[in-house]
């Protein structure tokens, strides 16, 4: 008779799911004890490159992308309701701060350098570089998890900074140049409606998706044994799930910080 | 101290042998294979099926990943292919070790560009094979590289994996005169010489183990 329930694969994926997140969960708390080790040069070195791969190099595009957001937003409110400085203002906040800002660096971050990470892991694996580091008495946990993890949360909660104060002070210069509205009462307008617990939160929720990003791609990286057909897969699995988590964690954080 | 008591690995049924300190010794295998699963199981990589393996006296199976890691400094490996790391370039490769450690070597530099002047790499060559990638690297010199490398982290063990495969003829006794130096420049230091061709090991006169199914 056939199986319109399939209960062994049910308990299969449920179990796999487990210990994943199990994996995700063990190699966070690695990361935390290997924080003192981040004083080695090498392993120092290996976080600036990485802030400067994943952060430095995705601001140009993010600059672009956020101002854009900013004209689009002011322009659709306007046409909705007509310019009104304060609306724009607290639209702005919610979408921009809120939401929009730390969703979309992460989601640029993840297509960036999440299957990056994953594929260069991956490849470190297959060519048995993990145990070239090893047997030079190098803890590969502490020389090329801990950086990356470290590295990338940060960049993305930097960028995401960057790409609300772009988003939000760049559209309203442009819609003061094109609006012919004053641009410092504009300015004023945002600051009054921005609160310090908006910033925290949208700080926190960056930084979470940061770490996130990083240890889904690391684990997966690592996670490589030794066929080559593996990284692409491994590149693939790190991006979905990333996608999937923060999506999973943006609902739980607004959900308990703005309800 | 090496030393293999009753191991059993997926190729070899118990494998029984120790190698004092101060010595050097040839161990040869059938093939890459045997001598990789060796490997692995002498640098704490794989678990061996059954039996103790010792390292400095130490029962590197029993002891946690950091204390085997921290053991493993002491050991230096010069790969089959250099194991080099291939994301860094090659003086970053060299020194690594030694910045992890934070180990102060003097004149460091004028040390590098001596050992690769000893290994043939003259001074206008020398800035451009610094600043390459692994993969752009001949076998040769992804070998000098890996050597250099331990040679900087003045180990008690050195263990060379097929040393001399792929070298050309005029090289090999100069490589052979370097790391018999290398060998005599500490009191207690092992050479181990790991190699499936027995005919390029012909000139180093040392104890040989030979790997029997």
């Amino acid at each position: 008779m056939k199986k319109f329930i399939d209960i062994e694969l049910i308990g299969r994926s449920t179990i796999n799911s487990i210990l994943q997140m199990w994996g995700y969960f063990s190699m966070l708390k690695d990361t935390i004890i290997h924080i003192p080790s981040l004083r080695i040069t090498p392993v120092r070195t290996v976080l600036y490159k990485q802030l400067y791969f994943t952060g430095l190099q995705s601001l140009s595009k993010l600059a672009i992308i956020g101002l854009l957001i900013g004209v689009v937003i002011i322009t659709q409110v306007s046409n909705i309701v007509g310019y009104n400085a304060v609306l724009i203002g607290k639209i702005l906040i919610w979408v921009v701060i809120r939401e929009l800002g730390p969703l979309l660096c992460a989601m640029i971050i993840i297509a960036r350098s999440s299957p990056a990470i994953a594929s260069e892991l991956g490849a470190m694996k297959i060519n048995n570089e993990i145990n070239f580091l090893k047997t030079m008495g190098i803890n590969a946990d502490i020389y090329l998890i801990l950086p990356r993890i470290i590295g990338i949360s940060l960049s993305v909660m930097i960028v995401t900074l960057y790409f609300q104060i772009i988003s939000m002070f760049g559209a309203l210069a442009l819609s003061s140049f094109l609006f012919h509205t004053p641009l410092f009462q504009n300015f004023t307008i945002i600051t009054t409606s921005l609160h310090l617990y908006e910033i925290i939160v949208s700080s926190f929720k960056s930084l979470t998706f940061g770490i996130i990003i990083s240890i889904i791609s690391c684990y997966h990286g690592m996670l490589v044994q030794s066929s080559i057909t593996e990284i692409p897969q491994a590149a693939s699995i790190a991006v979905t799930q990333s996608l999937f988590y923060i999506f999973l964690i943006d609902g739980i954080i607004t959900l308990i910080t703005f309800l | 101290m090496i030393k293999l008591v009753d191991v059993t690995l997926d190729c070899f049924d118990s494998l029984n042998f120790e190698i004092e300190e101060g010595s050097v010794c040839k161990i040869i295998g059938n093939s890459n294979t045997e001598l990789k699963a060796l490997l692995d199981t002498i640098l704490c990589v794989k678990k061996p099926n059954s039996g103790k393996v010792f390292l400095f006296n130490e029962e590197i199976f029993t002891i946690t990943n950091t204390a085997a890691i921290k053991l493993l400094s002491n050991v230096g490996v010069v790969w089959r292919y250099g194991g080099l790391i291939s994301n860094l370039k090659v003086w970053e490769n060299i020194t690594l070790p030694i910045y992890y450690y934070g180990i102060k070597v003097q004149n460091l530099e004028e040390k590098i560009v001596d050992l690769c002047s000893q290994f043939g790499i003259n001074e206008d060559y020398l800035p451009e094979f610094m600043s390459k990638m692994p993969a752009h690297l001949t076998i040769f010199e992804k070998k000098i590289a890996g050597f250099i490398r331990s040679i900087l982290m003045y180990p008690d063990i050195m263990i060379y994996d097929t040393i001399f495969t792929g070298i050309e003829h005029g090289m090999m006794d100069n490589l052979k005169d370097i790391i018999m130096k290398f060998h005599s420049e500490k009191s207690g230091r092992i050479s181990v010489f790991f190699t499936d061709e027995e005919e390029s090991l012909k000139n180093i006169k040392a104890r040989t183990i030979k790997l029997n199914k």
